[in-house]
């Protein structure tokens, strides 16, 4: 019997790795054909691939107004994560601090953003920004809009990481004569850092590369997805293949670093 | 006010409906040791947390040398607390995590380090200055959180169940410790504890609380010898109730009769007054109760048969059994019965205390 178990638990084994592995493709490989067609000096994505040339790239590079969404889309993404992290982190004590009745139906209202579907919140935000807050489609509209989805998601990851610092620690910092502010600069900043810089670096990527919202309201500074998009709609060029590679391998590195630190512990 | 050290006057504290302390009054000597003892949830922790600042009393007021206690401007606190779970700073070496306190003070640095290698030399952990407090055992954490808390010098420290986490070899050393560094530094120690041996060794005086009352503020001698009810005579130690009531009172005897009709006589001392013919319960230890020979000479002598002995090192515990009431007496283990003897046993007036 333990015999045939074994088989079996091995033979089951081989089936979820091979699952996996098919998951990974189907996740991976169109984005990995990008990435080859970027590097192929044909000008149409077919196979066969031809020469091997980093001509779309170079090409990039003197394109000055995609360097210009660039730009722009670093000043979105930076603003937004440094806001949504400070918001979140504020959201996250206050919460802690102070024992709200309604904490899960406070929790659902800043989920909310984030359940709404982007198309929808992208039209709301428009009308909003436009009609009664009569901001002109800037990069500030931009910065406010990715705001309003990215500041739960900081408050989210804060929260979870200040969970494992215990009440009784506050306590005894407080009962050594730290006030308030001290007790927050001496250990709660400390004790949750690795979940402030994941969610500093989390929502960066996702301001990022975010488009649907950006699209309504970013005007005439269109950020880099944007950007991407009316490039496209003058046919499929190499060099979207290019930005793509670059925007695919620039974010996942961020998200990596930000996964790090989300899985740091602290001793104790 | 000076010579009072921690004073509470009928504190009440409820969270919504449920009451954790009532009307609580008690009074602390200055550099004395006090236990607030009883079993969880009797609202020994929130009395320590309200005298610490950590809670708010819903009614009543606590003094600190004669002074109400600031629950808002922290660096004013008079007391200190050392927790269970010891609240170390993970993310702190030892040294900072003891030099905390003076760091909130603006106490400067040259002087903060002198000051906590002077604590690590009292709690004798010279070593470990620059370590992390993981790095260290529980025994030894829990010996850094009261350096953090003793180097501000409070008048009174509050310790909440600090060995609870201990195993059994090291609560007791640390137990010896803490009761040297207490006489040592003649610091009021409020110390909070379920554990009825741990109250008794170290304290000079013992609150015992239950359903957020105190039933008895003594010694520990008090308490164990003389208890005020029937809740404190169950919980410290071991005992015999027998149910009845007064009969008659003498100069110095007290005549009890049992449920059964039988007389037992005991000393009046430990009675203010004794109401006869009120309803009430006799309480005896049973290290106190007699077998054999030695019970004959006892004036309270009871028949019984031994139904049960049982060995427990240097003692032996017999269960006798007096007509379906079971009474616990502990004999010297050489003792020559064995069930199902019948046999006498017996106390003295001075043994037992009557429970109104």
């Amino acid at each position: 019997m333990t015999i045939l178990n074994k088989e079996r638990k091995g033979w089951g084994d081989r089936v979820l790795k091979f699952y996996i592995f098919m998951a990974f493709v189907f996740l991976f490989l169109p984005i990995a054909i990008i990435i080859v067609f970027s590097l192929n000096s044909g000008r149409y994505p077919s196979f066969p691939l031809q020469d091997f040339t980093v001509k779309w790239y170079k090409e990039l590079m003197l394109d000055s107004r995609l360097l210009g969404s660039v730009k722009n889309s670093l000043i979105v993404a930076a603003t937004v994560s440094f806001i949504s992290t400070v918001l979140g982190f504020m959201g996250a004590y206050a919460l802690r601090s102070y024992k709200l009745k309604a904490e899960n139906f406070f929790l659902g209202f800043m989920a909310a953003p984030l359940t709404v579907p982007t198309l929808l919140l992208g039209l709301a935000l428009l009308i909003f920004l436009n009609s009664f807050l009569s901001l002109q489609n800037s990069l500030l509209s931009v910065i406010i809009s990715h705001t309003v989805f990215c500041a739960p998601f900081a408050l989210f990851i804060i929260r979870a990481r200040l969970r494992n610092v215990r009440i009784s620690m506050e306590e005894a910092a407080w009962d050594l004569g730290a006030g308030r502010w001290q007790t927050v600069k001496e250990l709660i900043l400390p004790l949750c850092a690795p979940g402030l810089i994941a969610a500093a670096l989390l929502t960066f990527t996702l301001s990022f590369d975010e488009f649907i919202i950006a699209w309504f309201v970013s005007g005439f500074q269109p950020t880099l997805p944007v950007k991407i998009w009316t490039m496209m709609r003058g046919g499929i060029k190499p060099t979207i293949n290019a930005i793509g590679a670059i925007v695919f391998i620039f974010s996942m590195s961020i998200l990596l670093i930000g996964e790090y630190f989300l899985g740091k512990k602290t001793n104790g | 006010m000076e010579n009072i050290s921690v004073e509470l006057r009928h504190v009440t504290k409820a969270f919504g409906e449920v009451h954790a302390v009532r009307d609580l009054t008690l009074q602390v000597q200055p550099g004395s040791f006090l236990t607030l003892l009883g079993p969880s949830g009797c609202g020994k922790t929130t009395t320590l947390r309200m005298i610490g600042g950590f809670e708010r009393p819903s009614a009543g007021e606590i003094f600190i040398l004669g002074k109400t206690i600031a629950y808002e401007s922290s660096t004013q606190r008079q007391t200190n607390m050392v927790f269970q779970d010891y609240a170390l700073f993970p993310h702190k070496t030892v040294g900072q995590n003891i030099g905390f306190g003076l760091k909130m003070r603006g106490v400067k640095k040259a002087e903060i380090g002198k000051r906590v290698r002077e604590m690590l030399d009292l709690i004798n952990l010279s070593d470990v200055y620059d370590r992390m407090p993981h790095q260290l055992s529980g025994g030894q954490q829990q010996r850094v959180a009261l350096a953090r808390a003793l180097i501000l010098k409070p008048p009174v420290l509050l310790l909440d169940e600090p060995l609870g986490a201990l195993d059994a070899k090291i609560r007791k050393q640390l137990q010896l410790e803490l009761k040297q560094l207490q006489s040592e530094l003649g610091i009021t120690f409020i110390y909070v504890t379920h554990d009825q041996e741990e109250a008794m060794t170290m304290s000079d005086t013992i609150g015992i609380m239950n359903d957020g009352r105190l039933e008895q503020l003594d010694t520990p001698e008090k308490i164990y010898g003389d208890p005020q009810t029937l809740f404190v005579a169950k919980f410290v130690g071991e005992c015999n109730i027998f149910e009845g009531r007064i009969r008659s009172e003498h100069p110095d005897i007290v005549d009890f009769e049992d449920n059964r009709g039988q007389i037992f006589k005991l000393k009046k001392d430990s009675l203010e007054s004794a109401p006869v013919g009120k309803q009430a319960s006799l309480v005896v230890r049973p290290e106190d109760i007699q077998v054999a020979d030695a019970a004959r000479k006892c004036v309270n002598r009871i028949q019984g048969r031994v139904e049960e002995k049982l060995y427990s090192g240097s003692i032996v515990r017999l269960v006798v059994d007096r007509e379906g009431e079971k009474i616990m007496v502990d004999a010297h283990k050489g003792i020559a019965v064995s069930p199902p003897e019948l046999i006498e046993i017996g106390w003295n007036p001075d043994a037992g205390s009557i429970i109104l």
